[in-house]
């Protein structure tokens, strides 16, 4: 196959591949108005961590898998985030009909 | 092969990343998550990390997918109404020009990232692990030296399986307007019918 | 005349190389398309085989259902009714394929996909013999459910793009059905792991290789298989649990405004998840493609040797044990999928809530309680004959939690479930 490529697929190359997608998710979670989408983009930076946790593990030192096992922490944690938020999100809609982030102005303290 | 597959995922991720954002809807949006979810499971196998692939499937690409399209069903799909805000604009192109700046600097940092120490038995200790799969030893890792966080990671879950079952308790929609879905029809169903209450059913 | 000849003897040149100049092409490929065309293959291979099992249980089903209710069921079409579900087939390939203006063209049209492609996989996955397996991964068993609970994501997404009530209802508790049975299952399955200490299903299969007593269905944990095989039922929506698709309230579920071959798809597809789960039970919980008497019967007997040599055949020395082996595996998948007709034949659908609370209300803590007591028995009783007194305290100490602990949660259980119904009668009267 005649791809051009680099000669070598190499740890730099996830790690520009994770900064890529965590630049994406920052910019959905700052740009986002609906809850749901803000939700999403946090869950994208989450996984562009692991990422970058599981090429720098599988590169540095692959006997040792604790790379792996701080993904699974990250992964447990994302997963409790998700639920409580969108929980968070269904009871705001319940309440005020809306799921845009600035329909909730009165959250002011 | 790894190279070609690599540049398919990387390629499908980023575009469907872009897609997360963008969409307009959200709907399309989570279908654009659900693929960078299986490209990151797709990341971790050329990884050797073939629990966590599976692990990522399960936990990301249908559990937390199919909780998002739930909280979407519930919330209606409908696009939210235009911005009144003066300065939207503004807000928006930081936004866009501070995520852009974010991901070119981390870009730039890691490009000519090398790791400063770098195990001598890398090659056949990834033999080692393809050839037996990274579950035996995640389960002893988990058990013995990361034990402490294990625990706590347990009784975050459970802490937030309380909160979501609270926060989504039934009284709320008692309290609010109860615009979507009331659940008590014995106060709904008969009023909307134009019943009395005291003919009732009998 | 002499030029086509020569043609002709030219070609006859060629042709016995013909294999050794295309192996050498082969040789001379990236390692990508070798990979990728082998991979096709499989898929291709598990497709079929999807299929044709969609295709006998079809007519099985309506088959056996026609003797449970006293009728001759279908007689028509070919000797004995054989071909009817072909017929069936190509009357759906022909139907209209109707579409809305108001539904996502998109989702609409690649919702049954979704539900169809991961079923086909699993069937790669899972062993018929020590041969006949597609992939074999050191954690088949969790990539199983892996693939398996993809599935869902097709079904909210019929429900969510057909715009229609009813379609959306189903979707929705389709969707709540399989995280809430999601549990029980990989949690009964998680007693296995525990005692064979690995997740790879040949060699799940092989640690039941000495027979009856090994099965892990019969002795060893037959908790786990009940809770198994019933959140199984749940997760490919089978009768008690079919209310995603529930006729007689929701019209037709998810797959209402489905019609023609979208509609054929998501058929085709339930059924061959029957038969993936049903094959998950024969090898994880019966013994796989082993006989019940341990080992496999022409390698005991020395049937195979025998055959091989009086025939002067020998590789029917290696042939007749995989035979026997697929044999056994079909048989066993076979009885469980009858099982499941049976199941149909006899029980009614279960209430929403009745669901829920069954799921987690009783199999979730009963599955917690099983693996408890599976990991007190690989503790304590695995080796019992190294050091014997102790083992027998934990024996007796294990036997009494296992039938107070098990044997009151039920009673506590069914209490509930008797003083719940007895306030329901008596708010209605």
């Amino acid at each position: 196959m005649s791809v051009a490529v680099t000669p070598e697929i190499g740890l730099s190359t996830y790690l520009v591949l994770a900064s890529i997608l965590f630049g994406l998710g920052f910019m959905g979670v700052a740009t986002g108005r609906h809850l749901m989408r803000t939700l999403m983009c946090v869950e994208l930076m989450l996984n562009a961590v692991n990422l970058a946790l599981v090429a720098i593990n599988n590169t540095v030192n692959p006997g040792d898998l604790s790379g792996q096992v701080f993904a699974i922490f990250v992964l447990t944690v994302s997963a409790a985030e998700a639920a409580v938020g969108i929980a968070i999100v269904i009871a705001l809609f319940k309440n005020t009909g809306s799921v845009d982030a600035d329909a909730f102005k009165e959250l002011k303290g | 092969m790894d190279t070609l597959v690599f540049w398919f995922f990387a390629v499908v991720s980023v575009l469907m990343a872009i897609g997360v954002v963008f969409a307009p809807s959200v709907l399309y949006a989570a279908l654009c998550l659900l693929s960078v979810f299986f490209c990151m499971a797709g990341f971790f196998l050329l990884n050797n990390a073939d629990f966590l692939a599976v692990a990522q499937v399960m936990v990301y690409a249908v559990g937390l997918t199919i909780v998002l399209m739930f909280g979407l069903m519930f919330t209606g799909n409908q696009a939210l109404p235009a911005q009144d805000n003066k300065w939207g604009w503004l807000v928006k192109t930081i936004a866009v020009f501070s995520g852009l700046s974010i991901a070119g600097v981390l870009a730039k940092a890691s490009s000519s990232f090398v790791p400063k120490f770098v195990t001598p038995m890398a090659e056949p200790m990834k033999q080692n692990v393809i050839a037996n799969g990274t579950a035996t030893q995640l389960g002893e890792l988990l058990l013995t030296k990361y034990i402490l966080p294990f625990e706590l990671v347990s009784v975050l879950l459970l802490i937030a399986m309380i909160g979501a079952i609270l926060l989504s308790k039934k009284t709320f929609s008692d309290q609010g307007s109860g615009v979507f879905f009331s659940f008590d029809e014995g106060k709904l169903v008969p009023e909307a019918l134009g019943w009395k209450k005291d003919v009732g059913l009998e | 005349m002499m030029m086509s000849t020569s043609w002709i003897t030219s070609i006859a040149d060629i042709l016995p190389k013909l294999p050794q100049i295309v192996w050498d092409w082969w040789l001379t490929l990236p390692d990508a398309v070798p990979a990728f065309t082998v991979g096709l293959i499989v898929f291709a291979i598990a497709a079929l085989m999807g299929q044709l099992a969609a295709i006998v249980m079809v007519l099985m089903e309506r088959k056996v259902l026609s003797w449970f209710t006293q009728r001759k069921g279908p007689n028509r079409v070919g000797p004995l009714g054989l071909l009817q579900t072909i017929a069936d087939g190509v009357k759906l390939l022909f139907k209209e394929d109707i579409m809305n203006d108001a539904q996502d063209k998109f989702l609409f049209t690649i919702a049954p996909a979704i539900f169809l492609f991961p079923v086909f996989v699993m069937f790669a996955l899972v062993p018929f013999s020590t041969s006949i397996i597609g992939v074999s991964l050191p954690i088949g068993l969790l990539a199983l459910f892996a693939l398996s609970s993809i599935s869902v994501i097709g079904i909210v997404l019929a429900g969510w793009a057909s715009n229609n009530k009813f379609s959306l209802l189903g979707g929705m508790r389709s969707a709540a059905q399989a995280i809430s049975y999601e549990i029980p299952l990989v949690l009964s399955l998680l007693g296995v792991v525990l005692l064979t200490g690995t997740m790879d299903l040949t060699k799940i299969i092989e640690a039941q290789r000495g027979g009856l007593l090994h099965w892990f269905g019969i002795f060893l944990a037959p908790v786990s298989f009940l809770i198994f095989y019933t959140a199984s039922l749940a997760e490919v929506n089978r009768v008690p649990f079919d209310l995603p698709e529930a006729e007689s309230e929701l019209v037709g579920g998810y797959n209402t405004e489905y019609s023609g071959m979208k509609f054929a798809t998501f058929f085709l597809a339930e059924y061959a998840g029957l038969f993936i789960i049903s094959a998950i039970s024969a090898a994880v919980f019966f013994g796989g493609y082993y006989s019940p008497f341990g080992g496999l019967i022409v390698e005991q007997t020395g049937a195979s040797v025998w055959l091989a040599s009086t025939l002067g055949v020998p590789q029917l020395k290696e042939l007749i044990p995989h035979a026997e082996m697929l044999l056994w595996m079909l048989g066993k998948t076979y009885i469980f999928v009858y099982m499941a007709m049976l199941i149909r034949g006899t029980l009614p659908r279960l209430k929403p809530d009745e669901l829920m609370g069954f799921s987690w209300k009783f199999l979730l803590p009963l599955s917690l309680i099983n693996v408890l007591m599976i990991a007190f028995v690989k503790l304590f009783l695995m080796d019992w004959a190294e050091n014997l007194p102790t083992s027998w305290i934990y024996l007796g100490i294990a036997l009494l939690i296992a039938i107070f602990g098990v044997g009151g949660f039920c009673l506590w259980t069914s209490r509930s479930f008797t003083k719940q119904l007895q306030s329901r009668f008596k708010q209605q009267a």
